[in-house]
């Protein structure tokens, strides 16, 4: 057998920047893609002309919910006041018990696979559970009213936090960590005066992030009974009260936008 | 040259590395056969082109990476073989300055100092920050020896490269380390700083009477501040030598087939 000749340079950058034929594999993955999407498309009934023929219906429940409905302001706002309360408590806890959680589920932390699995799965399954599944839940555990949403969201917040934090630790500069490692300073150690510290400002941003969104999910809460203005929001809109109706959703409406704005101040000032 | 008659030979050595051996997981004979030995007060650098095993050389003599073959003694001790609080205690005893992004960025340069006495701190109070006394002195001195007093209670990710750097290289004094290993301490730093951070490097080295072993890729740096070179090409000792008996022709011979 004779060796090849060396190929020359010209050759083996011809070779090299040949363009890679998409493998058959991937044309038919888009094409199966493409195809679920028409699917999906169907079976959500999705339809241009049956949208631009109910534009006027919106107009129409948009115009009897003028002018808002004063009398109900009171009631909305003390609403509001336990909405808010349910939102803050819940995210406080829930935060509180998301960070010890996520350190036990990053790989990066415990690279014991038979302590990060079990917690990985666990925050996984508690994840699926949609916030309304967990409140009926606890409404039939604690009864109707404030708590049982509180819980709910408390339970969600711990689970949604843990994993969005864990995946924060596992992809965390390694760098200082190592270093730290390398002093003789104990994994605990690490933890506290170079893992933490460094995603601190991350960790507070992503939680003022899920305040928000608690804040809306505790406003629908109430249609379970679960506490929170959405209870007094679905009495209005089934006794077609909808002038009272924009009345809440105003008050929604204002306490939404203006956490909106001072998260991002906040925000801000951390990173 | 046999790698046992070395240690036997080097008893007044504080780190001894012999026979020593490193392959990746993936297969990369990273280190072969290499043997070295560092007397304390003894400053020496390693060079070698890219790829030699500089770095792979630095963390197993750490006790970072644990030899395939071959063994680290530090002072009679062979770190791979001890666990728990007895190997985090020996890790202690290595000073390590590498890079410079080494620090943890939102915290001050004392905390980061601080980092250098947790293994000596009780466990659980230290979780909170609370450092005794005596270390936080230990940790203040260090940042003062590195000139760093206006910048104590500053952010690191906002000190200069230099800085951070002297930052490192306190956080390893504060260890009261008895080695000091540096890989490339200063590449990210100007010539000018890289020289400064250096020669400070080597005097508190001197003082502290460490068994020093920095890997340089200046060659004109590491002669003049070195008492030996150990050259390492493809994992292998190429030389050995007091700096008196490197010539630029060792060099060249090292450095060969490497384009600069
Ligand atoms: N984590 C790793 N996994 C596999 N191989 C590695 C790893 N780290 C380094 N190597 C390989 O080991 C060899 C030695 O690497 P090392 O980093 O020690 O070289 P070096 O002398 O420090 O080079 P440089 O001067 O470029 O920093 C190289 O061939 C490198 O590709
Ligand atoms: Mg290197």
């Amino acid at each position: 057998m004779s060796a090849p000749a060396p190929p020359r340079p010209d050759d083996r950058v011809s070779a090299l920047s040949a363009i890679t034929r998409p493998r058959w594999t991937a044309v038919l993955g888009v094409v199966a893609g493409i195809a679920l999407l028409v699917l999906c498309a169907n079976a959500s009934r999705l339809s241009v002309a049956t949208v631009v023929a109910g534009l006027p219906n919106i107009a129409d429940f948009v115009g009897r919910m003028f002018p808002p409905d004063l009398s109900v302001l009171g009631t909305a706002v003390v609403l509001m006041g336990e909405t808010l309360a349910m939102a803050v408590t819940g995210t406080v806890i829930g935060v509180v018990i998301a960070v010890p959680t996520a350190l036990l589920a990053s790989r990066t932390v415990f690279p014991e696979r038979w302590l990060h699995y079990p917690v990985r799965t666990l925050v996984n399954v508690v994840r699926a559970i949609p916030e309304l599944m967990l409140a009926l839940l606890f409404v039939s555990a604690v009864g109707l009213g404030a708590l049982a949403g509180t819980l709910a969201i408390t339970i969600a917040t711990a689970a949604g936090m843990a994993r969005l934090f864990a995946d924060v630790f596992e992809s965390a500069d390694r760098r200082a960590w190592d270093a730290t490692a390398a002093t003789g300073a104990s994994r605990a150690q690490r933890i506290t005066w170079v893992l933490l510290p460094e995603n601190l400002p991350t960790l507070a941003s992503y939680t003022l992030l899920v305040l928000d969104s608690n804040v809306r999910a505790a406003s629908l809460l109430g249609l379970v009974g679960a506490g929170g203005i959405g209870i007094e929001l679905t009495t209005r809109l089934r006794l077609f009260e909808y002038q009272q109706v924009l009345t809440i959703v105003l008050v929604v409406l204002v306490v939404v936008l203006a956490l909106d704005r001072l998260g991002a101040l906040i925000r801000r000032r951390l990173v | 040259m046999s790698a046992t008659a070395l240690h036997a030979a080097d008893t007044s050595a504080r780190l001894t590395a012999t026979a020593l051996s490193y392959r990746y997981p993936d297969g990369t004979q990273a280190l072969d056969d290499v043997g070295l030995a560092v007397a304390p007060g003894e400053i020496v650098a390693v060079l070698g082109p890219s790829g030699a095993g500089k770095s792979t050389l630095m963390r197993c003599l750490a006790g970072l990476h644990s030899p395939t073959s071959g063994t680290v003694w530090h002072d009679g001790t062979d770190l791979a073989r001890l666990r728990g609080v007895a190997r985090r205690r020996a890790l202690a005893r290595c000073g390590l300055v590498f890079q410079e992004f080494e620090l943890v960025g939102p915290a001050t340069a004392l905390s980061n100092v601080l980092i250098g006495r947790l293994v000596h701190q009780p466990p659980v109070v230290s979780l909170l920050h609370l450092v005794r006394r005596a270390d936080r002195e230990i940790a203040v001195g260090a940042l003062l020896r590195v000139g760093l007093e206006p910048q104590l209670r500053k952010r690191a990710d906002t000190l200069s490269g230099g800085q951070r750097q002297r930052v490192a290289i306190a956080r390893a004094l504060a260890q009261q380390p008895d080695v000091l290993l540096a890989d490339e301490p200063v590449a990210n730093l100007d010539p000018r700083t890289a020289a400064a951070v250096v020669d400070q490097v080597v005097a508190l080295a001197r003082e502290e009477n460490l068994a020093t072993v920095l890997n340089l890729h200046d060659t004109g740096l590491a002669t003049r501040i070195a008492d030996r070179i150990v050259g390492l090409r493809a994992g292998r000792l190429a030389f050995d030598k007091p700096v008196a008996e490197v010539d630029a022709a060792l060099l060249a011979e090292l450095y060969a087939g490497e384009e600069q």
